[in-house]
């Protein structure tokens, strides 16, 4: 009976706790919410470790967790960012086979958190390309070791706490399957912008903000912006220069390979285009020709995804 | 390493020994509880690993005892886990206990009495908004500081990594007087209800000085509530001939609940009575008794600010080891 009862109970997703309905949730848990971020986060000067480090590790991690959700590949680089901004001794060259072992370990936690099943012993096996094959007893070390450095504080309040949360701020109720896509793409977002030094430093409600802004400016017109800007927790300028940060990262990345597409074209959305900057000032940029540039090229993703997601949608 | 000075054993929890102890750099107290962490092949346990989080989450109330930190260390290669908690003087059994014998026996204020029964409710609402159930909820789990008059829920369950279900560890038989008739009667599904009803039987007994119900076996402890409330019908709650362990109990005429809190206001007894339902889907929530009538009267402000003083420091990191 007791064993029952405990499933239920453990049923709470700890991750996430705005999956609870937001009405359930408690204004004073929500400020608990933003209160503990801070407690959660990666060191915002990672200076002395090297970031080529983190590359391998984040690389090893993907290897590791390539057949999970990506939750726990998330999940696993968290962990290890908040495991090396606990090291004080300079993190500079460690052996790979170090690395591989902290990134297993990453990975088995995370797995562990989300009541996945996860084999590290097949795991090591398949992925140590390197020959390498830990044995249980190194990665239960390992385990404990990233455990002690986290203070055993493994529920992360991560950018998908906060995803609920900033949502409901949109009047989305009258269209869940556009909330769930606006969801999804930040969700998109959030996983492809996580590797980057740069995000390193935002807050997660920060970056949860952002990037649902970014997913927004992509698939709708709103006022979405002014509405999470209304949000006494958040800091403006922390979300301005984590928008920037995002959309650095997406025009670099994601929306090359929106270009290449046959599909495009710039003048079925005209709309959006101006829709889509309405709220830059002049002031945010310094390099104004680089800035025109980025434009023009998230002008023209944002058409194609507008206007792809509106086919596909909207029915429009 | 030695940051905490251990000044006495206080208890053996059902986990394990409890210390009370003194971070040597801040002086503060704290009660250490010391648990050991039963590795399987696959390392720390994930149920482990998931209770200490949610232990750490609901810590954050004010109304639950706050967890400062966790500390692993190796003991002849077993790993050992220590709780670090805030640590408060007393519990409310031997606060109780303390009103009724002693040099100077007397009830203890009805104010006090609202007050503490506020704050119980708050930690279970708490507990109960993360779908975490007590299930042991007792006088000898709330700890309180005579001093601030705060009470605080303490002994949140860890469940299966860490505990003999049905003794305590020291073989203690866990105690009886707070269960609720569902689960004595052996219902396979119960919920927050059970919580409840340990806390109206808690109410009573800060009323009383006495138990409301102590039986010392589970037939006994049926038999006592049944000769209170009446032995329970099928109309008053359904599906309740159908339990694993019913049997025709002889039938009681329910009494008037006011004798057995004679000193208890109407309002008290009213919220008693809706704590002490038969049928778990009528019992009253933590969340609705918060705005029962009863507490119009308490000074919640007064509650909050007693709460916002916390003079709790967090402990260094480094833990002694105990032996």
């Amino acid at each position: 009976m007791r064993e029952t009862e405990r499933e239920v109970s453990m049923e709470f997703d700890l991750d996430n706790p705005s999956s609870t309905p937001l009405q359930e949730l408690q204004c004073d848990e929500i400020e608990t919410l933003f209160a503990s971020e801070s407690d959660h986060m990666p060191s915002k000067n990672l200076s002395h470790f090297n970031l080529s480090v983190r590359r391998q590790a984040i690389s090893s991690i993907s290897q590791f967790s390539r057949n999970l959700d990506p939750f726990i590949l998330y999940l696993a680089v968290h962990y290890f960012d908040r495991f090396i901004s606990t090291q004080s001794m300079p993190f500079l060259e460690p052996k790979p086979w170090i690395l591989k072992l902290l990134a297993m370990s990453c990975v088995s936690l995370a797995a562990k958190m989300n009541k996945i099943e996860f084999s590290q012993v097949t795991s090591s096996s398949v992925n140590g390309d390197g020959g390498v094959i830990f044995d249980s007893q190194s990665i239960h070390r390992t385990e404990l070791l990233i455990l002690d450095a986290l203070k055993w504080r493994m529920r992360s309040v991560t950018p998908f706490s906060f995803m609920e949360f900033f949502l409901s701020f949109f009047t989305l109720k009258a269209d869940p399957p556009l909330a769930q896509a606006l969801k999804a793409r930040a969700t998109e977002v959030l996983f492809k912008v996580q590797h980057e030094t740069k995000m390193l430093g935002f807050r997660p409600s920060v970056a949860a903000a952002s990037a649902l802004l970014h997913a927004s400016h992509e698939l709708l017109p709103s006022q979405f912006r002014n509405a999470i800007l209304s949000c006494a927790y958040v800091n403006q300028d922390e979300l301005t220069d984590c928008s920037n940060a995002i959309e650095d990262v997406m025009v670099d990345s994601g929306c090359e390979e929106v270009m290449r597409s046959d599909t495009l074209s710039r003048s079925d959305t005209p709309r959006y285009v101006l829709d889509r900057h309405y709220s830059s000032s002049e002031s945010e940029r310094t390099s104004r020709d680089r800035d025109v540039k980025r434009r023009k090229m998230s002008d023209v993703c944002n058409s194609v995804k507008v206007s792809q997601f509106q086919q596909s949608f909207l029915g429009d | 390493m030695e940051n905490y000075e251990k000044i006495e054993k206080v208890g053996e929890g059902t986990y394990g020994k409890v210390y009370k102890a003194k971070d040597k750099t801040s002086g503060q107290l704290v009660a250490l509880k010391k648990t050991r962490l039963e590795m399987d092949e696959e390392g720390v346990p994930p149920t482990a690993l998931r209770e200490i989080c949610l232990l750490q989450m609901l810590s954050q109330s004010l109304y639950v005892v706050r967890l400062l930190c966790v500390q692993h260390v190796d003991k002849n290669g077993k790993p050992l886990l220590y709780l670090v908690f805030e640590y408060l003087d007393t519990d409310l059994k031997k606060f109780i206990d303390s009103h009724r014998r002693g040099p100077n026996p007397r009830p203890l204020a009805p104010t006090l009495i609202q007050s503490f029964l506020y704050q119980l409710c708050k930690g279970v609402a708490h507990c109960h908004s993360h779908s975490v159930l007590h299930r042991d909820l007792k006088p000898q789990n709330l700890l309180v500081d005579k001093e601030k008059g705060i009470l605080k829920i303490a002994d949140l369950g860890l469940g299966r990594a860490f505990t003999v279900p049905l003794k305590s560890y020291t073989h203690e038989i866990v105690t009886l007087w707070y269960r609720a008739p569902e689960v004595l009667l052996g219902a396979t599904h119960y919920s927050t209800g059970v919580d409840m009803w340990s806390v109206g039987c808690i109410f009573a007994e800060m009323v009383r000085r006495q138990a409301l119900f102590p039986g010392d076996s589970e037939i006994q402890q049926l038999l006592h509530i049944f000769r209170l409330l009446g032995t329970p019908s099928e109309e008053q709650w359904p599906g309740v001939t159908s339990l694993k362990e019913w049997h025709p109990y002889p039938q009681w005429k329910p009494q008037n609940l006011t004798r057995a809190v004679p000193t208890l206001e109407p309002d008290g007894v009213d919220l008693l009575s809706k704590m002490l339902q038969y049928d778990p889907a009528n019992r009253i929530s933590a969340k609705a008794a918060l705005d029962h009538p009863y507490f119009d009267s308490l000074d919640k402000f007064l509650l909050n600010t007693k709460h916002d003083n916390p003079d709790v420091l967090l402990p260094n990191d480094a833990i002694v080891v105990l032996e």
